[in-house]
């Protein structure tokens, strides 16, 4: 099978550092990957380049076949991949529901004047995307907040919100940046679950990560980064005991145990 | 179409206020005998549909000190194609709209990546600009001497001329109807949702398919056609323009005039044209001391009322309603915390 | 017709003006650098500061520059007021102090025109004559302004660069958050760089205002001169104020001397949309955060 996603060569220049270099892995349609490395390896610099909110300066990024290198965000996300933010996006002042709506609203086939003049074809359209949008608050298990304002939720549940915007663009891939940073064991256990969910409906994976075992326990394939290289690629075992992996993660707990001295 | 559930009784009685006003609307000269009350309703009223169109440039994040500036762009063209060229009311009407669209369009393209306040202080240089060139073109503006004995408008199957005060705020009256249907069914529509997404998180909306160029593009257009039309409107009423009437500090009115009647509903910049246009006549004993009064409102506003005089009202309306109709099943986020015993 | 004269004393004049309008705008882009605040009001402290010296010096026949010094410190102080009041309960919400600032503006111009009438005053310099060569004339009061600007930018540049305050103000314009972390008494230091942008817009107005006459719209003008200096220089950046300044008044006196005022004046908006558009932090600023 042709792989949905491929990176090939891309590279990020600012001035004279390189946040990416040379990057290249292919992700399989179906399959959640990870994407680690420490700190600064260029993760989310990465994500930034494939989904369009940066240009690279060398490399390209194909979907489906299809150069996406130099799109804009918006034109990406309608070809169907979204990614979700590290520190959380939402749209602060809106319901939960209505964060969701606005989601939907990118696969709506409605018109400018045809919303305008809220035609039959118009109210249809609304109807189905508020059902689509309930449907997806219990998916994430929102539903029962979905009048609460976002900048109200708790931080565990604008996680949650934020992967539901994006899977309310009904993407074919997603990229997670940093889902369960700074979550509780079970709160983390159950956005795991959520992302198995969201994979089993249809959507390809890519997940950024520092928890190494939800990292390993969520993805078949993983992508290492350091200093905006890959170091390695392969399944969490191989991974696991791959040398230049280790030196990577060892080296920055060298560091910061030399710091704290 | 942001969330806004609302209890059937609410809606119904809120239509029949509406209605209620509508019918009343009509027989306002017939309450005004006095002229000059009369010249500033229709004051306020053109002052309403461009203030309506600023509320939709607001609507997508874009604060612009260049809203008298497509003022002027709309009073200019109306007023020289029917002094100059002699064209008929109407059309110079809808040219004055067209013509402010057309450089709102063709600027907006470089202009709408400019983020907060530095789109802010370009359209503020933006309109001062314009006021100097304005002054130093006499022939295609009349320069500091303006343009005088601009004829008031001539509507097709109606005999006289508007001359009369009554008679103009008839005119003005359908216009600004029809800018707020317009403006009401636009601010419901997808379209309406999608400048919400934008001016709330531009990134978040690129993030999941919105182009937000495009929609920031509209909307400006859009306002700055309503300014256009509403600087027609003004040409023809008072019948002669000139440069004072477009500075800053117009454009700074229009601002208030959102600020104080609340940019976040309709009613808003209509109840802040209609509060702010009478002021300084009101004032006119005291001019000095107007312009104290002036500033001290609008840092009390910023301070203490930041979403206008609306959210008051609309409190007290759902007081009042509350007591007549069910309560409402959700409540809007913004103003209540959801109520547990509420279903879902 | 540039003859040779013509040319010096062009370049002379729009350095003179350069300098006004470097002090003009030192104090505008000091409080958008640490505040992030575009200060409308300005111009209306820059107004007071003339008007404090029109009373102090004018009327009363205090010292020039004893009442240059109380004008500086007088407004300083009313702008450290102004500040707690109006800007500290609006901290985080950008749009909302820019139009209080809008309001203050208005407010401050409407109290003075109730207080000392709209007629224009004029004020004797502080020194008179003229200085004339062959190829130049130069009276000796704008000269006077030239100096009090290179002083005051000495001052403040040996005050930014070797004081505690001055550090804290550095500290707290390239990272509001990490200065209160450092525990940098952040909402201080806000309200002292406001006075200090107050104390030199005033000493701007006292210096400027003999030279011209005086009269309580005069912060107008003022205003939307550093305006153009800022946006040209960078908003926030004092080099920038300083080298925009002297650019602005060589292109104005170049351009008035081959096309005439009016256009001049129109010039210096078209800079402010084409560097907004082009290089929106200035010819010298950096893009901040």
């Amino acid at each position: 099978m042709a792989p949905l996603l491929e990176v090939r060569g891309l590279s990020k220049q600012f001035g004279g550092l390189a946040a990416v270099a040379d990057l290249s892995f292919a992700v399989e349609p179906g399959s959640i990957v990870g994407l680690i490395g420490p700190n600064g390896a260029g993760k989310t610099t990465a994500f930034n380049l494939i989904t369009g909110q940066l240009a690279p300066t060398a490399g390209e990024v194909r979907f489906n076949g299809r150069k996406i290198t130099g799109l804009a965000s918006y034109d990406i996300a309608r070809m169907g991949v979204v990614r979700t933010f590290q520190s959380t996006v939402l749209y602060p002042e809106s319901s939960v529901l209505e964060n969701v709506l606005r989601g939907c609203a990118v696969r709506s086939r409605v018109g400018f004047w045809s919303g305008l003049v809220a035609s039959r074809a118009a109210a249809r359209d609304e109807a189905e995307i508020r059902a689509r949008a309930l449907e997806l608050l219990r998916f994430v298990e929102l539903d029962t907040v979905r009048s609460e304002a976002a900048r109200n939720l708790p931080y565990g549940h604008q996680k949650a919100l934020g992967i539901a915007i994006g899977l309310a663009t009904q993407p074919e891939l997603m990229l997670l940046d940093e889902p369960v940073a700074g979550m509780n064991p079970e709160e983390t256990a159950r956005t795991g679950r959520l992302i198995r969910r969201v994979n089993e409906a249809g959507a390809t994976i890519v997940v950024v990560e520092h928890d190494m075992s939800f990292v390993m326990g969520l993805c078949r394939t993983i992508v290492v980064m350091n200093y905006g290289r890959k170091i390695a690629e392969g399944r969490p075992d191989e991974i696991r005991n791959d040398a230049a992996v280790i030196a990577a993660y060892l080296g920055v707990d060298e560091d910061a145990a030399a710091q704290s001295a | 179409m942001t969330e806004r559930p609302v209890s059937e009784r609410a809606r119904a009685l809120s239509c029949l206020v509406i209605a209620a006003l509508l019918i009343l609307a009509l027989f306002v000269p017939w309450m005004f005998e006095n002229q000059f009350g009369l010249y500033l309703l229709d004051m306020a009223l053109i002052n309403a549909v461009i203030a309506l169109g600023l509320n939709v440039v607001l609507k997508t994040g874009q604060v612009s000190m260049a809203h008298a500036g497509f003022m002027a762009i709309g009073a200019y063209t109306s007023a020289q194609l029917t002094v100059k060229l002699d064209v008929p009311f109407l059309v110079g009407f809808v040219a004055a709209g067209l013509g402010a669209a057309l450089v709102a369009l063709g600027l907006g393209r470089i202009i709408l990546r400019l983020k907060g306040v530095y789109f802010l202080l370009f359209t503020f240089a933006l309109n001062e600009f314009l006021y100097l060139l304005n002054k130093n073109v006499p022939a295609l503006t009349g320069g500091n001497d303006g343009v005088v004995g601009i004829k008031p408008p001539t509507i097709p199957f109606v005999a006289d001329p508007l001359r009369s005060k009554a008679a103009f705020y008839y005119l003005v009256l359908v216009v600004v109807a029809l800018a707020l249907a317009f403006v009401w069914a636009l601010y419901r529509s997808p379209f309406g949702r999608a400048m919400d997404a934008v001016r709330e998180s531009e990134l978040l909306a690129a993030a999941t398919g919105y182009n937000p160029m495009r929609i920031k593009m509209i909307a400006f257009s859009i306002g700055c056609l309503l300014a256009g039309l509403g600087g027609s409107l003004y040409a023809h009423f008072l019948l002669y323009i000139a440069p004072f009437s477009f500075t800053f500090w117009e454009s700074v009115n229009f601002l208030l005039m959102n600020i104080i009647g609340g940019s976040t509903s309709l009613a808003g910049p209509i109840l802040g044209a209609l509060l702010l246009t009478p002021l300084p006549e009101l004032l006119r004993s005291y001019v000095m001391w107007q312009q104290v009064l002036y500033g001290l409102t609008f840092i009390v506003f910023m301070r203490f009322l930041p979403d206008g005089v609306t959210p008051l009202c609309a409190s007290a309306w759902r007081a009042l309603v509350g007591r007549l109709g069910r309560p409402a099943a959700e409540p809007p986020a913004r103003e209540r915390a959801p109520d547990p015993r509420s279903g879902s | 017709m540039l003859t040779e004269v013509s040319i010096a004393q062009v370049l002379v004049n729009g350095l003179t003006s350069g300098s006004f309008y470097v002090l003009m705008a030192l104090g505008f882009t000091l409080i958008f650098g640490i505040m992030r605040l575009v200060n409308f009001a300005h111009g209306e402290f820059y107004m007071l500061g003339a008007f404090v010296v029109y009373h102090l010096y004018g009327r009363l026949g205090v010292n020039f520059f004893l009442a240059l010094a109380a004008s500086a410190v007088t407004v300083g102080v009313l702008g450290a007021v102004v500040e707690r009041v109006i800007f500290v309960p609006l901290r985080s919400r950008e749009l909302s102090m820019l139009m209080s600032a809008l309001g203050l503006q208005i407010t401050l111009q409407g109290i003075m025109a109730v207080t000392e009438g709209v007629e224009a005053l004029s004020l004797p310099a502080p020194v008179s004559g003229v200085y004339r060569s062959s190829w130049l004339i130069f009276p000796y009061d704008r000269l006077l302004v030239v100096a009090v600007a290179a002083v005051v930018l000495a001052l403040f540049y040996a005050f930014i660069t070797w004081s505690k305050f001055g550090q804290a103000l550095r500290a707290v314009a390239q990272d509001a958050e990490a200065a209160l972390m450092q525990g940098i008494p952040v909402n201080r230091v806000y309200t002292l760089a406001f006075a200090i942008g107050c104390m030199l817009a005033a000493i701007a107005g006292g210096v400027i205002g003999p030279v011209f006459s005086l009269h309580v719209y005069m912060g107008q003008a003022a205003i939307l001169k550093a305006f153009v200096v800022v946006i040209l220089g960078g908003l926030g950046s004092v080099p920038g104020a300083v080298v925009g300044g002297l650019v602005l008044g060589l292109a104005e006196s170049v351009f008035a001397s081959l096309f005439g005022v009016l256009v001049s004046d129109m010039l210096g908006f078209l800079l402010i949309m084409l560097i907004l558009l082009w290089r929106p932090f200035g010819l010298l600023g950096r893009a901040t955060a």
